[in-house]
């Protein structure tokens, strides 16, 4: 008896250990729809640029499709409401005292400064926990998100729909 | 310890002048240290609380931090213009929730003035979300009609309904628009950004009075006011445009649809972006600053130390006889701890009294914008904490120099 019970509470201490909160989501290639296949629309537009003149208007008008159809490329729906930590760097949308209280979230730095900008299933519009922001002078470091990840319809005509994490806490990560 | 306190304030009353130099010096450097933090604080805050809510800054392409600097702080070069219809372009957009046009350039008395419309009072945000407000009247209702910042109007005297003169670009030399009278119909509240320092008037207006600027040179058409303002003269050219999306998810598309604008060549700042690079820029230089009044604080220490040193020969004897009284050498170092805890905590509060009546000085005479705190904040007490403590740990030295000293010497005056 005396041993079950120890076993129990053995088991009940471990459980309590590991009890940091968990999270569905680490990884940015989640985020995509898993039936999205980027390979077969850039072959789609190969193919019919190959049949226009170089440099005309209907060239770069196939090229504007493309980018289009891209940037469509799918939201991953399932994820919507999940837990996310998620680490990327950031674009400051509005400050704060010293912090940066909302931003544009990204998996790599370089998508924060060339265009034509990251595709909407790779992009997160973040709004952190009152002073859980991140630190001015971390504004260009790695930055790890922590928060519930929404699935967002914008009221703009033609606007495609979009990631959001309200509430969020955010920490920069270290330099070594 | 009562008689320790009592043998220690005996002995530093026999030696003031060097008690007081130390004192003096301690205070300066912590004016210094702290004063450099606070105004640097202040200057950031000052900073990035400027603009807010504005999701972008369109212009002729420049640098960031230039058509930053220009359209929202009103310094540096000018910028090229843009056509107006970008403008009226942009606010049709799609994405775009409200679109401000702004032209700067113009001046009065050698403050800013800046053209635009009554969509800029309905838009233009500070600090988190605070709106600009109006002390006393309101936004343009005539075509003449000029707003002025909380401290133009303080500094120049003027009041509601008063008729000025805007100047033709910025500088001492600047030409006046003398043949155009100005009634200002509104005065904005204090808010602590560059508006305050601004006059703001209408595109048309500024359109308007420009006519007669021809190839940079006044050229008298003999048009009444009244004529001009009823002649419909539509803007050509702005400076930029304050943009608001619908969704501040799209920021970077739009921005990327803004820098392939067709018939102009524009680009699209985001605000805050460009304000945490010139927040880098900032830091370095409070680093450097810090860093600076740091080391006039270890010259203070070590100058304490020097004259508590120095003054050890005139203490040689009071040290003997206090040693041949009885006293033991905790109660020698205790004494030196003693000296160096009431001439740096005398120097923290002298200089963080000066410091305060600097700051006071400093807001009477400038009545600047820049809010700069007359408290110290936890960064600032840590500060100073440290500096208490290093200060009484580093009075060490002359006590054991002096008890070695006491040693040796008799009470006997030896020469």
């Amino acid at each position: 008896m005396i041993k079950k019970l120890s076993l129990l509470l053995l088991v009940l201490l471990f459980s309590a250990c590991s009890s940091e909160p968990s999270f569905d989501i680490k990884d940015w290639s989640k985020l995509i729809d898993p039936s999205f296949d980027q390979q077969k629309i850039v072959s789609f537009y190969k193919e019919k640029v190959l049949h226009v003149k170089e440099g005309t208007p209907a060239e770069i008008a196939i090229y504007a499709q493309m980018q289009e159809a891209l940037k469509q490329g799918g939201n991953n729906k399932a994820i919507d409401g999940k837990r996310v930590k998620l680490s990327g760097y950031i674009v400051p949308i509005d400050i704060d005292g010293e912090s940066v209280s909302t931003f544009l979230f990204f998996p790599n730095q370089a998508a924060c400064i060339h265009v034509p900008a990251s595709p909407a299933n790779q992009t997160i519009f973040v709004t952190a926990k009152k002073g859980e922001g991140v630190m001015m002078e971390d504004a260009y470091e790695n930055i790890v998100v922590y928060g519930t990840i929404k699935l967002r319809h914008t009221e703009v005509a033609n606007g495609t729909a979009s990631f959001v994490i309200d509430d969020a806490t955010c920490k920069a990560v270290p330099r070594l | 310890m009562k008689t320790l306190w009592l043998l220690t304030s005996k002995s530093i009353a026999n030696r003031r002048m060097a008690f007081t130099l130390s004192i003096i010096s301690i205070a300066i450097s912590v004016v210094l240290l702290l004063g450099i933090d606070r105004v640097t604080k202040a200057a950031k805050n000052h900073f990035l609380n400027t603009i807010n809510q504005t999701d972008l800054i369109a212009a002729a392409p420049d640098g960031s931090l230039d058509i930053l600097l220009n359209l929202v702080f009103h310094m540096g070069d000018p910028l090229k213009e843009v056509d107006y219809s970008s403008y009226q372009t942009i606010s049709n957009m799609d994405e775009v929730a409200w679109a401000v046009p702004i032209s700067v350039g113009d001046s009065f008395k050698s403050y800013d003035a800046v053209s635009t419309t009554n969509d800029y009072f309905k838009y233009y945000k500070y600090a988190s979300s605070k709106s600009l407000l109006f002390s006393s009247g309101a936004d343009f209702r005539d075509f003449y009609d000029v707003v002025v910042g909380s401290e133009v109007a303080k500094k120049l005297h003027l009041t509601l309904h008063e008729t000025i003169h805007l100047s033709h670009s910025n500088g001492a030399s600047a030409h006046a628009h003398a043949n155009r009278d100005f009634y200002i119909c509104g005065i904005l509240k204090p808010t602590g950004t560059p508006n305050d320092t601004s006059l703001f008037f209408q595109l048309k207006a500024d359109e308007a009075i420009h006519i007669e600027w021809q190839s940079g040179h006044f050229v008298d058409m003999h048009i009444s006011s009244e004529q001009l303002a009823k002649m419909n003269i539509q803007p050509k050219h702005i400076s930029g445009v304050l943009i608001g999306l619908k969704n501040r998810s799209d920021i970077l598309n739009v921005a990327d649809k803004l820098e392939h604008f067709k018939g102009e060549n524009l680009k699209a700042v985001i605000p805050a972006k460009a304000l945490s690079k010139l927040y880098l820029l900032l830091k370095n230089m409070q680093e450097i600053l810090t860093l600076i009044s740091g080391v006039v604080f270890v010259a203070a220490i070590f100058g304490m130390i020097a004259t508590m040193l120095a003054t050890l020969g005139e203490r040689r004897r009071e040290i003997a006889i206090l040693r041949t009284l009885g006293a033991t050498i905790k109660s020698i170092f205790i004494l030196f701890a003693l000296e160096a805890f009431i001439i740096v905590a005398s120097g923290i509060l002298f200089g963080h009294i000066l410091l305060t009546l600097l700051l006071i000085l400093n807001n009477l005479v400038f009545n600047t914008t820049v809010q700069i705190s007359y408290f110290p904040d936890v960064y600032e007490l840590a500060l100073l904490f440290i500096m208490f403590i290093s200060a009484i740990i580093v009075s060490v030295l002359p006590a054991l120099k002096s008890y070695k000293n006491s040693l040796q010497d008799g009470l006997m005056v030896k020469i």
